[in-house]
């Protein structure tokens, strides 16, 4: 009776899973486990058979209508889903279920690349305080008190001593404070200016600021450094123009500009039909800063750089607008 | 600082051999900033002078003036609608079939019924200025009929130059030009030294005296005496207003011309409206009330320097005259100053009367302590030029002695080791003279003698500047500079320490990216109300002078504009967000700068899957929240982590779904359902489940080291338990007895059915576990994980009065 209780179990799976459709399943039900169901038969005969044997057969009869029963559902479930047709065809032009697509923000992802980059080059990464001394962000940056270059941070303070740093600059003095030459580091961070949002400001951006101080540093290495940066970044055509420019902690200072990543330097709107991007300032580092943090300007040299990272990624990522990055509208950010 | 430089004008000092194009280029590259090229005026085809012979009222417009202009020997009727048209005057007149600048065509029309020939144009309509308030007046002797362009000249290239605050020099048309002859080597024309003093002694019209030497180096004083105060002659009110400057009177003109043309800024007063006839240069006294030539009454102190007469202020040093002592149309003898102020002082002034002015500006930028004479003599020719009268003989100067120029040593292998070229003594020797330093070898280096308007050079490294911006920086050759090697133990160990910060910032966001959450960043600015409402005892670090009170503190937290950036997309319809910020919060300290933790805030409202054509939506859940949570912290490599019921109060999160993240008994961070309060604060309907984790625990103890341990050698029992429990037993309770009754041995176990119903006794739960027990070192039998089993289930049936569910 085990041997046919078995037996049957094989023969209604079988049978199940060639089943079309519900109508299918439901005969087949009726045909195994209904009134006169074939296993139903042998579960009455279940009776006639040897008092030792009962509880083994019973059990065995019993475990083959439960398997039987979850078949039929397993199989009732699938047809109905309407995943596979009747026949147990799939279509495979259904839309699939999409794993959630996540994604780091393009301030994150030029962040990474930028740090990349210059990992590579032998730059250590440091960050600082955002909400920092006057002292660092501009007295020994040389730019004390009553500088007119002031005028061109507009500053957020918070008391007389304490401002929201108006660029990354201030920890390369911290830097230098803590470390002796060989400094190699760069700076991704956050940076405040108390301006009024318009087209193309915005009072908080991203910077990288990078320095480099050791014995027979030289604006050469500077603009190596900066056009290998540019053509890992932008690829290998890009070039890059020094123009001289001023800044109190930077002597020389330059204005550094990549060509055009858009158009390759033929002139377009986005880089306003000049060939040229204006990417941010640098220069060989002010003695006078040196002074603030006893390096011996005879012995060493350096060069630093900024870079604001907002615009970096807008021309590598296509963006058009400063104001895209923290807006945060996730129909852009999402499964990028 | 920008200055306007019409290129006409500029001419005048320097010969520009290249197109405007390329002008502009090379001032570029040597260090001038042009920020726009425009042209003023234009060819004026079709304009000519009209002396406006009648003004009527038109006959069906009240504002409107019916005028006849005698336009050389032929008479037009000309409707004009500015206010200012009146009968006598000679105006430019753009006759029918003339193009205005702006590319409207003049034609015969019909206004209100009467014809109109012509149009009578004003200042911004001939593309001079911005003034539109009324029509133009020229000089009252010129020919009707002559051709505009005769009178105003032709179209005009107007350079805009944003000079650096390093460049005072540069901020003069001679100063431009000093800089084009640098490029050119062309020859600089100076303005006139010499004037004719054809008038009495000055001392005996005009004294001064300086009671503040400091701020005030050097004061210079001239007097003319019979000017006739009038409206300046064309050719000086069309450059200055080319240059940005709008004509006030002759004198005054001048004055601005000068300091236009040569950097130095001057002031004329009525030497009869100066008590004494004198000049005091002075501190401002505590609370001194002055008015400004703008008409403001201020109340000064004694940061200000003042200049006043014998009894009186008369200017503010350096920043602006008084209105007392102006030019007006009576004034007869004027005396004119040109200061030379110290530059800190000046910006002090400025800043203490809020108010910055062409002066100002120079000064604080510094100014060429020996212009004054010059540029004296320069505006007193000028004055008698356009305003008639006799310029006094000699001049006053009072001034603390100037020490000789500054000479500075300039190394060769300097230059050469800063900049990274090859140049040699002389090519230096004669970029420097062209940019007029004195130069003159000294060995195989140079000294070069910095000019008087050159302040800014004072050091070596300011002449390897000159240097390099002259040579060009195009010309110097890239090098790539090879990665320094520091092998000492504490350069490794500072490395690793930032290395591992960086390295854990990125694996904080690539894992939850991988969740498939999406980074948003936010900025750190918002009202202090919003830190209140998410984090009401811990104070806002606040801005001094915010752009408004939305951006007035710094966040303590980052759930406040995390929600803002769900509001934000909710309004547009975005109904499933799951997104996730990593930055900085700003913690107020007793003294110093505020601490800045890192702070990683998850949000999640709508679905738990994004929608299917098979299957119903689900939403997102509390375990939904905590198994990520709980996820994110062993993917980051924290060992024990689990969840905890929080039993104080946080605002943000509703008090009955809050759990705190515990990763080796350390608090990470809290996770739940944002609260009622706080949602409607933002507007938001839907539910919102919000995470905030603290990065120092994250980064202090994550590690992505893996360690693989080799594959089981004996088989694992696998056991169920199923137990009923009075409600207030937690999951974690049953998990620490089970733990802690069957030891090592214990694999794993894992709760797979919760069920509360008809079939168990009220107030319970029944749980069911599975667990899992294997040995390292043998084969375990059945017996012994029974009496494990039972072990377990003695314990909690003791401890929490559980029952085996059949």
């Amino acid at each position: 009776m085990v041997q046919e209780a078995e037996a049957i179990e094989a023969r209604a799976l079988e049978e199940i899973a060639r089943a079309a459709d519900p109508s299918d399943l439901e005969d087949i039900r009726i045909r195994y486990m209904g009134k006169n169901g074939d296993l139903t038969r042998v579960l009455r005969s279940v009776g006639k058979a040897d008092p030792k044997d009962r509880p083994r057969i019973g059990q065995r009869v019993n475990q083959a209508k439960k398997t039987i029963g979850e078949a039929l559902e397993a199989r009732r479930a699938a047809c109905e889903a309407g995943g596979e047709s009747a026949a147990g065809a799939l279509d495979v032009t259904l839309p699939g279920r999409p794993p959630p697509l996540g994604s780091k923000h393009p301030l994150t992802l030029i962040r990474e690349e930028v740090t990349e980059i210059f990992r590579d080059m032998g730059f250590s990464v440091v960050d600082g305080p955002e909400v920092e001394w006057d002292y660092y962000n501009f007295e020994a940056l040389n730019i004390p008190r009553d500088h007119p270059a002031r005028d061109t941070q507009d500053t957020f303070y918070l008391g007389s001593d304490i401002v929201l740093r108006t660029h990354t600059s201030p920890v390369q003095v911290r830097v230098m404070e803590q470390q002796k030459p060989p400094v190699r580091v760069i700076v991704p961070g956050r940076t405040y200016r108390h301006e009024n949002p318009d087209a193309t400001h915005a009072f908080t951006f991203h910077q990288c600021e990078g320095l480099y101080v050791d014995k027979g540093v030289t604006m050469a290495q500077l603009k190596g450094d900066m056009t290998y940066f540019a053509q890992r970044l932008f690829g290998g055509k890009v070039k890059v123009r020094f123009l001289p420019d001023f800044f109190p902690f930077t002597e020389p200072s330059v204005q550094y500009d990549f060509s055009c990543v858009a158009c390759g330097g033929v002139g377009c709107r986005i880089c306003k039909y000049s060939g040229w991007l204006e990417i941010s300032g640098a220069g060989m580092v002010d003695p006078a800063v040196f002074g603030f943090v006893d390096y011996d300007p005879e012995v060493y040299t350096g060069y630093a750089f900024g870079m604001g990272l907002d615009r970096l990624a807008m021309f590598k990522y296509g963006i058009d607008s400063i104001h895209m990055f923290l807006e945060n509208d996730l129909r852009q950010l999402e499964g990028n | 600082m920008v200055i306007k430089v019409p290129l006409s004008w500029l001419q005048a000092y320097c010969d520009v051999p290249w197109s405007v194009e390329e002008l502009v280029d090379r001032l570029v590259l040597s260090g001038l900033e042009v920020d726009g090229v425009d042209t003023v005026g234009s060819d004026f085809e079709g304009f000519v002078v009209g002396h406006v012979d009648r003004v009527e009222r038109h006959p069906n417009a009240d504002r409107l003036s019916l005028c006849t202009v005698d336009v050389g020997g032929e008479s037009l009727q000309v409707i004009c609608g500015a206010p200012n048209v009146a009968a006598g005057q000679k105006v430019p007149v753009a006759r029918v079939g003339a193009s205005l600048p702006g590319g409207m065509e003049i034609r015969k029309a019909k206004i209100r019924g009467v014809e109109s020939f012509g149009m009578i144009c004003s200042e911004a309509e001939l593309n001079l200025s911005d003034d539109h308030e009324g029509i133009m007046v020229l000089e009252a002797g010129i020919e009707p009929g002559r051709p505009l362009q005769d009178v105003l000249g032709g179209p005009e290239t107007v350079l805009s130059i944003d000079v650096g605050t390093n460049r005072p020099d540069c901020l003069s048309l001679v100063g431009v030009a000093r800089e084009i002859t640098a490029l050119s080597g062309g020859e600089l024309r100076l303005p006139s030294g010499v004037v004719d003093e054809t008038g009495p002694p000055v001392d005996t019209l005009a004294s001064v005296r300086v009671d503040a030497p400091d701020d005030c180096p050097r004061f210079v004083g001239r007097v003319i005496t019979g000017v006739r105060i009038g409206p300046s002659p064309d050719w000086l009110k069309s450059r200055i207003e080319a240059a940005g400057i709008r004509s006030i009177s002759n004198v005054v003109d001048v004055t601005n011309y000068v300091m236009l043309e040569m950097g130095q800024p001057l002031h004329a007063y009525d030497l009869d409206r100066l008590a004494g006839q004198g000049i005091v240069v002075r501190r401002a006294r505590e609370e001194e009330a002055f008015t400004t030539l703008d008409g403001v009454e201020r109340t000064l102190d004694g940061e200000v320097l003042m200049i006043a007469d014998h009894e009186t202020g008369i200017g503010v040093g350096g920043v602006m005259g008084g209105l007392d002592t102006e030019i007006t149309p009576e004034t007869d003898r004027v005396f004119l100053e040109g200061a030379c102020f110290d530059a800190v002082r000046v910006r002090r002034s400025s800043k203490a009367l809020q108010l910055q002015t062409d002066a100002s500006r120079r000064f604080e930028r510094g100014m060429d302590p020996e212009l004054q004479g010059e540029a004296v003599v320069r505006a007193a020719g000028l004055i008698a030029e356009v305003a008639g009268g006799v310029v006094a003989e000699g001049m006053i100067d009072v001034r603390t002695p100037a020490g000789p120029d500054p000479v500075i040593r300039l190394r060769v292998s300097r230059v050469n080791g800063l900049l990274g070229t090859g140049l040699d003594r002389d090519e230096i020797a004669a970029l420097l003279h062209r940019l007029r330093f004195g130069v003159r070898p000294e060995g195989a280096d140079l000294e070069v003698v910095v000019p008087s308007f050159r302040r800014d050079v004072f050091r070596e490294v300011d002449l390897i500047e000159e240097v390099a911006r002259l040579y060009g920086y195009d010309k110097i050759e890239p090098a790539a500079s090879a990665p320094p090697r520091d092998d000492s133990a504490g350069a490794r160990e500072r490395e690793e320490d930032r290395r591992g910060k960086q390295d854990d910032q990125r694996r904080v966001r690539d894992a939850m990216a991988g969740f498939g959450f999406t980074e948003v960043v936010t900025h750190s600015l918002l009202h202090p109300d919003l830190n209140r409402l998410i984090d009401p005892s811990r104070p806002s670090v606040m801005i001094d002078n915010p752009l408004s009170p939305e951006l007035s503190a710094m966040r303590t937290s980052l759930a406040a504009s995390v929600l803002g950036v769900v509001r934000w997309n909710a309004n547009r319809k975005v109904r499933d967000i799951r997104i996730f910020e990593a930055g900085r919060v700003f913690r107020a300290k007793e003294e110093g700068l505020p601490d800045e933790p890192e702070q990683l805030c998850i949000a999640v409202t709508g679905q738990r899957h994004s929608p299917h054509w098979d299957g119903p939506p689900e939403a997102f859940d509390f375990f939904d929240l905590k198994g990520l949570a709980e996820a994110l912290l062993g993917r980051l490599g924290l060992d024990r982590v689990e969840t905890v019921p929080y039993d104080k109060v946080d605002p943000l999160f509703d008090a009955d779904r809050t759990g705190e993240l515990l990763a080796d008994g350390v608090r990470a961070g809290r996770f739940g359902a944002v609260s009622h309060r706080v949602l409607d604060r933002y507007e938001i309907r839907e539910p919102v489940w919000m995470g905030v984790i603290d990065c120092g625990v994250l980064f202090g103890q994550a590690s992505d080291r893996r360690t693989y341990r080799a594959p089981p050698k004996y088989p694992a029992v696998e056991r169920d338990l199923a137990i009923v429990v009075p409600e207030e037993v937690t999951h974690r309770d049953i998990l620490n007895e089970i733990r802690a009754c069957s030891g090592d041995l214990l694999e794993s176990v894992e709760l797979f059915d919760v069920y509360r119903g008809t079939q168990i006794a009220a107030r319970s739960k029944s749980m069911a576990y599975a667990m899992r027990f294997r040995s390292e070192e043998r084969t375990l039998t059945d017996a012994e994980v029974t009496r494990l089993q039972d072990k377990v289930l003695r314990r909690l049936v003791s401890r929490y009065r559980a029952e085996l569910r059949s």
